[in-house]
């Protein structure tokens, strides 16, 4: 043995010890990020799991093919095991929404590391048997190294690495490690290397950029949190009130303000006929229209279809919205341009203090909030803010108010009734199938009786006489039970809501 | 307070309150409090030192000006504000009201810039029904919006606090209400239980005089001695006689006591202790018997709404600096601050609507021993002015904010019955009573502090629940009350002091001060703003004098 070869077992002991360890890290990673991407922790850790190990033994099986140039060969191994290894986890999680076939990408590169990582212990075996150690000695040794290594990894990896580093950075951490061994054999033994050179430049390359990676994981965490919406994002702003996003998907465009759907431009017909029609049939004449919230201009489009409509005020208070439907193309087309119509004033006002100091009357109100979701919200649902409506409301006129889901939120919804009842107005709840939504209820009110003035349009593509008899219906899953009434002073609403969303949730 | 601080010559006083005001610690912060009272703005905003120095010489200063006025109420807290309230609903317009700092509301006072905030009392719960005077006045105000078919008063929506209104920070979560609930033992659950049956008792009970036990107004009270001998134990001392021994309730009750008396479980008579339990029976048509009303600026918005009309009857930056009785009526001499003038008021009738605690001062030549039985809780409050933070996990950001074994009582957010969705700044008021020491001592170390050491002790405790809440800070204003509450201790209320204090001086000069209760609340200082107008208003009608002229104008 020459001076060198006496080095060999270390350096190359060494790197079983780190090849160990980095590639049970990469099995646990990718366990964790499919238990945490696709839910039910124990088939993904099952199946990452035997498919790893199986994925190792065809990379065992491989090694047999390899019979010259092994040190090469093993470093080639070395930089690829770093680099699938290193990206795997910003890949997934950048990927996780914009691909159908996720589990699949999810399966192919563990079985990728698991074959590279099956074929780097054979190949050192076989490196070592060729400098003349003995077999057991071997044996011994590298599997020594390669259970201590896993150890290692199982220890540090759920009390370290993820809560300090968390699962990306770790990946590239253990990337650059993987192509650090490469990086040392390559610079101990380049005199006995065929193919020094592209080693030496495949290896920068992957060292330099595991190495960005490991910079900017936090960059790449949160633009792959960025899209955990399920389409491709076509807009996304934040106001001072909110974070507005649309996202596109073929044809179907989607709202959501602070992540909840607001609409989709595939079912929101539904919606909107359903907010704004069977209103319009019990007002008489109605000229002078309310909308509160409804900065999409969505239900301001369905009101244009009445000529005896002539003005309809907005209050919105977000102007980076109302902003946004009156001028992006893709949504003008949506709103029919109706936010740019004359006869629409918008104002982005706070709803309650307009309601408190407006003189104006109104033939009728839509009320389109957001759903109490919290204490903010609730008291635009309380009986103080619909005694106000009824100052704002001519002798006459109607209400109605989106009100949640009565079959997801059936106290909810009936609270919202409860409290408008409360107030002195009578009510006719009703609800609609959208199938974005699910089963979504709204509640007409008003002073007067219910009794239809005209007929609706008559080319709604939702909304007509059949469909408004049957939207009364309430099933017994869904049907009336007693609530209080939600005020500023027991917020009672929001308390029901939060409740019965969390229970399906 | 200590004796000491009563037993000063008015010479001393006047000579000593120049160094009062440049930051004494001679207990007088309440007079001096004018322009002294510290307000902080990223600094000390330095007092009007050089009204102390002035005063002095306005002793040797020639009257400017003589004023006759027939009544002239000294102070424009509530209980000098309600006095005149109500000397003007008789048709009593020939009064004026002198006040020493330059803006009116004593304990009501609040702050005015981008938002409304208290600077002290800053709510009040539904009144009794037996309280009618203040029902009247509420009901006058549009607070009270009407009566319901069982005569419940119907109570403003926008002024009954909304929810939530309490929650209580323990070991990292917030819980809903300020009574412990969480992480407590089952024994500590049930003691709890049973004090606050106890406490529903008392509401309930009456004494062999037919009167309740416990209420508001407090004279209204029974005196049956087997409810008035508990002034003469610590509530402490009662807790532990009934086996009330669990930990959270001692914090519980402490805390209570601390908030609305600036005084500690041990030094709080018993008999007041369960006053503030079982004194307030509520009722309402759209509220539950224990809601409170309140608004952004507190207590300043009731404060304004008794003022409203008799504006111009106040005068602002007047210090009365001596009253004596003369030729059959009363001189008052007062310094005007502002344009450093001595004026000379010869009136009929004095209303003292200030604390008791200045009577030696202004009045050196009346016996008032039992004045020394008067004292008074210093507190620091500070309002902070922050950009919306994490609000912590548990129950939502609520009215009233409260950490458990905290430093001070916690911060009240005065923003909370804003309307709007658009709440980009929030507006929290801290409260601290000074209670590590006797007040005299905790107002002495309170003057020497500086605005980064209140800072600091305000953030150290605001961060045990927000840690992060430094960074959304965009102000902390700090303002010292030298004299904030009168205190409750063992034997005062039931004592004979108060009842020394309450009476009028030859029929000329009448007393007004929630201090004359004991309690240092709103419905008190109203009561006795009330009583006193009565006093006078009989007096000017039926007293012998020829009053013909009075309704003037």
């Amino acid at each position: 043995m020459d001076k060198n070869s006496a080095k060999i077992p270390i350096l190359l002991l060494f790197s079983v010890f780190l090849v160990a360890t980095c590639g049970l890290i990469y099995e646990l990673i990718a366990g964790t990020l499919a238990s945490y991407l696709m839910g039910d922790s124990i088939s993904q850790f099952s199946i990452i799991i035997g498919l790893y190990l199986f994925s190792m033994g065809i990379g065992s099986f491989c090694s047999k093919y390899f019979d010259e140039n092994l040190l090469d060969w093993f470093i080639q191994i070395e930089l690829l095991v770093g680099l699938v290894g290193g990206i795997t986890s910003s890949v997934l999680f950048v990927i996780f929404n914009s691909v159908d076939s996720f589990q699949w990408i999810l399966y192919g590169l563990i079985s990728l590391t698991g074959i590279f990582v099956g074929l780097e212990i054979p190949l050192l075996m076989q490196i070592l048997n060729k400098s003349n150690f003995g077999f057991k000695d071997i044996i011994s040794k590298v599997f020594t190294f390669d259970y201590v290594g896993a150890l290692l990894a199982s220890i540090l990896f759920p009390l370290v690495f993820v809560p300090k580093m968390g699962l990306i950075r770790t990946s590239f951490f253990f990337g650059i490690l993987n192509t650090l061994v490469a990086l040392l054999v390559l610079y101990n033994y380049s005199a006995q290397l065929k193919y020094r050179l592209t080693l030496w430049f495949q290896a920068i390359f992957v060292f330099v950029l595991l190495t960005l990676g490991f910079i900017f994981s936090d960059n790449i965490l949160s633009w792959a949190e960025a899209t955990t919406y399920d389409e491709k994002i076509i807009f996304a702003k934040s106001s001072p009130y909110q974070r507005i996003v649309l996202t596109r998907q073929g044809s179907n465009i989607k709202l959501f303000l602070n992540r909840n759907l607001q609409f989709s431009s595939f079912d929101e017909y539904r919606y909107h006929e359903a907010l704004v029609h069977p209103l319009m049939t019990f007002t008489k004449k109605p000229e002078k229209v309310l909308i509160l919230g409804g900065g999409d201009g969505m239900a301001v489009r369905e009101l244009l279809k009445y000529e005896s409509v002539k003005a309809i005020t907005l209050i919105d208070l977000d102007a980076d919205m109302t902003n946004l439907f009156r001028r992006n193309e893709m949504l003008t087309k949506l709103n029919q341009n109706a936010l740019n119509s004359p006869k629409v004033k918008i104002l982005n006002q706070d709803a309650f203090l307009w309601i408190k100091q407006n003189k104006t009357l109104f033939d009728a109100i839509i009320i389109d909030f957001p759903d109490p979701n919290n204490f903010a919200l609730g008291k635009l649902y309380s009986n103080t803010f619909y005694r106000e409506l009824t100052h704002t409301l001519a002798p006459e006129g109607l209400i109605v108010v989106q009100s949640t889901s009565p079959f997801m939120a059936p106290k909810s919804y009936w609270c919202v009734n409860k409290t408008l009842q409360s107030v002195g107005f009578k009510t006719l709840p009703y609800h609609v199938f959208v199938p974005s939504f699910g089963d979504w209820g709204y509640v007409l009110a008003t002073k007067n009786e219910f009794s239809k003035t005209q007929n609706f349009p008559e080319k709604l593509r939702f909304m007509n006489d059949a469909a408004f008899e049957q939207s009364k219906v309430f099933p017994k899953d869904m049907a009336q039970q007693e609530t209080e009434v939600n005020k500023l002073n027991n917020q009672i609403l929001v308390q029901y809501f939060e409740e019965e969303w969390a229970k399906v949730m | 307070m200590g004796k000491s601080d009563v037993s000063i010559s008015r010479k001393e006083f006047l000579e000593l309150s120049g160094i009062a005001l440049l930051g004494s610690t001679l207990g007088l912060q309440t007079l001096t409090s004018c322009e002294s009272a510290t307000v902080i703005q990223g600094q000390i905003v330095g007092a009007n030192h050089a009204i102390g120095h002035l005063l002095r010489k306005a002793i040797s200063l020639p009257i400017h000006q003589s004023h006759q006025t027939k009544i002239l109420i000294v102070g424009s807290g509530i209980s000098g504000l309600t006095a005149g309230y109500f000397l003007q609903k008789a048709g009593i317009k020939d009064y004026e009201i002198l006040e020493l700092e330059s803006h009116i509301g004593g304990n009501s006072t609040f702050g005015e810039d981008e938002a409304r905030y208290p600077w002290a009392a800053h709510y009040l719960p539904i009144p009794s029904p037996e309280n009618k005077e203040l029902i009247d006045f509420l009901a006058e105000n549009k607070i009270i919006t009407g009566f319901d078919e069982n005569k419940l008063p119907v109570y403003d929506e926008y002024a009954l606090c909304f929810h939530p209104d309490e929650r209580l920070f323990v070991k990292g979560f917030w819980q809903e209400g300020l009574i412990p609930n969480m992480d407590i033992l089952d024994g500590e659950k049930n003691q709890i239980g049973e004090f606050l049956s106890k406490m529903n008792a008392f509401k309930t009970a009456k004494g062999n005089d037919q009167k309740w036990a416990f209420t508001i107004p407090l004279a209204y009270s029974s005196s049956d001695t087997s409810f008035t001998d508990l002034d003469k134990i610590s509530m402490k001392t009662w807790m532990e006689r009934n086996a009330f021994t669990a930990k959270p309730l001692h914090w519980y009750v402490n805390y209570c006591l601390l908030d609305d008396y600036g005084t500690s479980i041990a030094e709080t008579s018993a008999w007041a202790g369960i006053h503030y339990f079982a004194s307030r029976k509520g009722k309402a048509a759209n509220a539950k018997d224990d809601d409170v009303l309140t608004w952004s600026e507190g207590n300043g918005f009731l404060m304004k709404l008794v003022a409203k009309n008799q504006l111009n009857h106040i005068k602002t930056q007047r210090l009365a600096y001596q009253i004596e009785e003369k030729n059959g009526k009363v001189s008052v001499d007062v310094y005007d601050w502002k344009t450093e003038k001595r004026e000379n008021y010869t009136v009929e009738q004095v209303i003292w609507a200030v604390p008791q605690m200045l009577r030696p001062y202004l009045m050196p030549q009346q016996k008032s021993d039992f004045i020394k039985d008067f004292t008074y809780s210093p507190w620091m409050v500070a309002n902070i002015q922050t950009k919306p933070f994490d609000t912590g996990r548990g129950q939502a950001l609520s009215w009233d904010n409260v950490i458990y074994e905290g430093n001070g009582l916690g911060y009240v957010l005065s923003n909370h019955q804003e309307l709007s969705q658009d709440q980009q700044t929030w507006q929290l008021t801290y409260y601290k009573p000074l209670v590590d020491n006797n007040p005299a001592d905790e107002r002495k170390k309170a003057i020497v502090k500086t605005h980064e050491e209140w800072k600091s002790e305000v953030l150290t405790d605001l961060k045990k629940a927000h840690p992060k809440i430094e960074e959304s800070i965009l102000k902390i204003d700090i303002k010292l009350w030298g004299h904030a509450m009168i205190r409750p201790t063992i034997g005062f209320i039931h004592g004979s002091a108060r009842y020394e204090a309450q009476k009028s001086l030859n029929n000329k000069i009448h007393f007004a001060h929630s201090d004359l209760s004991g309690v240092s609340i709103f419905e008190e200082a109203f009561y006795h703003g009330a009583e006193v107008a009565k006093k006078v208003i009989s007096n000017i009608y039926h007293g012998d004098t020829d009053y013909t002229n009075f309704h003037g104008e």
